[in-house]
């Protein structure tokens, strides 16, 4: 009955395959006709049909994808449905593993609990704990990392990442459930090995050229890792929420291939957004479009100088006792003319700090490059708060400074007939988050680094933007 | 400690066992033979089948916490006899985690055998597991789907 949902084909795919695991079974262990808790009450037919045909969230969307693709998806869908459910499953066990020693037989119940309710099987979790013996602590912790790696192989995979000690640097499995040595909250995932290694040259703030790999760069420009026990200021591949098995894998470690798709240190894979708005600039000739982009440089200094307007006054302000912060912002925004009256009258249907900040990305002439837009505090609290505007403020500055430093660099190209090739030899190294992070204060930036999860190619677009004297604090 | 797999079973039973699956049920008609383990789903698909308030679910997730916890320090006891039983079903009526009704149940059930004691409290602890996680599956679907 519970599985009914999801047997047979689909679109070309064997639901079961996904989901086999995934689904809680009524029907396993003989049946009611054996089981000692038939006699607590009649089953529920109906709402265990509904159960068993609720699909976890993301999973619908993914089979429609594959039912739509008929068939040509589908073995992308498996590993995106395998991947979404890996996760699942990580972000679920994740607690249990952070209390460490302290983990108790409830705890595991109410996670496994949890899990259930989320549309996994954990019959075999919890034979698994009843047969160990193990009540808590680090032996329960054991059962638990064998029982996930053996239903969940991927989770089962080392990632490597350097692990600062505080006195030194190792390499470290930080994936907790291959490693029962970890604390999930002491390691800094950062570069991968390859990347770590990788030899850079720079120029030291006392002007003298410096040789070394691009781990002792990013340190050297407190770009680099967090101390033992403290939250990471740089991210990594860690995604948002801090679980390291949200990100990828380090690649070439145990056999595992390269990521697909992840770009090498020297090379930039994919076309960049700025490649993108060149594409989509169909009309005009090269020359033209240089001249777009050097329109832009003049329109956004104007807005730069009303930024700096506008943070000099969230830099002053200092909300009473019940006050609107997003009115107050609406209001600065309005006495100090930064937008054209209809931008001041759409003002007025924002809700939140950062909609209203994105408004004014856009009025900076940027187009849609997503990258520009602000993005908010890590810290819900910090949002629409006097903290949150100085934040989004400060990301404004940057978003400024990069469509300036485009403007410049495309008036310093020779060839102004080729539009692609600026793009591709200039446009594509830019990238407005480094202009954004070089307007933060230390704490600010501690937490945009979070939401940065190709951070290797961030730290790249850095240097190149450092090399090229182009960052504000450099002026 | 009570016969019952229902962690939810309330404190207070009311007049009847007919009344009431949470409450005073009657015992299972035979005693869950070893690799015959329930599933979770079975369990809460019973426990999906009554109505159930949040504080009988917070109590009895309390209860199944502590039973849970008490059978596993049985089963996992070295030289576990039917006295040790006896003292964990009497500490639990004790505390009122269980109604004395329910602990005499639970101790009808218990083997005469000595090596049959063992294997006995393996499946009680086995199916007393399933039914905390359903328990806490129930909750969080409480919460999920309001």
């Amino acid at each position: 009955m519970a599985d009914e949902g999801f047997g047979g084909s689909v679109g070309g795919v064997d639901a079961a395959i996904p989901l086999a695991a995934g689904r809680a079974g009524a029907q396993q262990g003989g049946g009611l006709a054996n089981n000692p808790l038939a006699f607590i009450g009649a089953m529920n037919q109906m709402q265990q049909l509904r159960r068993s045909q609720q699909l976890l969230p993301g999973e619908l969307q993914l089979q429609q994808q594959s039912i739509q693709s008929g068939g040509l998806g589908v073995e992308k869908s498996q590993a995106e449905l395998n991947a979404l459910r890996n996760n699942q499953v990580a972000t679920g066990m994740m607690p249990l593993f952070q209390k460490g020693d302290a983990v108790t037989l409830a705890d595991a119940t109410n996670t496994l609990g949890q899990l259930h309710a989320a549309g996994y099987n954990t019959d075999a979790l919890t034979a698994m704990i009843a047969k160990s013996g193990q009540t808590g602590g680090r032996g329960l912790l054991d059962v638990l990392r064998s029982a996930v790696t053996q239903a969940h192989p991927q989770l089962g995979v080392p990632n490597m990442q350097q692990v600062n000690l505080g006195n030194r640097v190792v390499m470290q499995d930080v994936n907790p459930f291959t490693n029962p040595n970890i604390a999930v909250t002491q390691y800094t995932p950062g570069f991968s090995p390859t990347e770590a290694a990788q030899k850079v040259e720079w120029i030291d703030n006392k002007g003298v050229t410096q040789q070394g790999t691009m781990q002792e760069w990013s340190r050297q420009r407190g770009l680099g890792i967090a101390g033992p026990g403290q939250p990471t200021p740089v991210g990594g591949s860690v995604a948002p929420g801090g679980n390291p098995l949200l990100g990828p894998l380090a690649p070439g470690v145990n056999g595992q291939p390269d990521l697909a798709g992840r770009p090498s240190p020297n090379t930039v894979s994919g076309p960049t957004p700025g490649v993108v708005e060149a594409g989509k600039e169909t009309g005009g000739s090269s020359a033209q479009r240089f001249q777009a982009i050097s329109d832009q440089g003049v329109v956004s200094r104007q807005q730069a100088g009303l930024l700096g307007n506008i943070q000099a006054e969230v830099e002053n302000y200092t909300p009473g006792k019940g006050a609107d912060v997003i009115k107050d912002f609406k209001s600065i925004l309005t006495r100090l003319n930064i937008l054209n009256p209809e931008g001041i009258k759409s003002l007025a249907s924002q809700e939140s700090v950062d909609k209203i900040a994105n408004q004014l990305a856009d009025a900076l002439g940027v187009g849609s490059d997503a990258r520009l837009h602000v993005q908010q505090g890590a810290n819900p609290s910090s949002h629409n708060s006097p903290e949150g505007l100085k934040l989004i403020v400060n990301q404004l500055l940057g978003s400024a400074d990069y469509v300036q430093a485009r403007a410049r660099l495309a008036a310093e190209y020779p060839d102004k007939g080729k539009i692609q090739n600026f793009e591709n030899d200039i446009g594509s190294k830019l990238d407005p988050r480094v202009f954004q992070y070089d307007r933060l204060t230390p704490e600010q930036a501690q937490e945009y680094v979070k939401g940065i999860k190709d951070f290797p190619r961030f730290l790249r677009a850095h240097k190149w933007a450092e090399d090229h004297n182009l960052l504000a604090s450099q002026q | 400690m009570s016969g019952t797999l229902n962690p939810l079973a309330a404190q207070d039973p009311p007049a009847g066992p007919g009344d009431n699956a949470l409450g005073t049920a009657p015992m299972p008609a035979a005693t869950p033979q070893p690799g015959q383990a329930p599933s979770v789903g079975d369990a809460l698909s019973q426990l999906q089948g009554v109505s159930i308030s949040p504080q009988q679910m917070l109590v009895g997730i309390q209860r199944a916490n502590y039973l849970v916890k008490e059978l596993a320090s049985l089963v996992h006891s070295p030289d576990v006899t039917r006295k040790d039983v006896l003292k964990a079903t009497s500490d639990a009526v004790g505390t009122r985690h269980i109604s004395a009704e329910e602990g005499i149940q639970f101790l009808a059930q218990m083997p005469e055998n000595p090596d049959h004691l063992r294997p006995w409290l393996q499946q009680m602890y086995q199916t007393f597991l399933v039914g905390a996680v359903a328990a806490h599956a129930h909750a969080h679907g409480m919460v999920t789907n309001g």
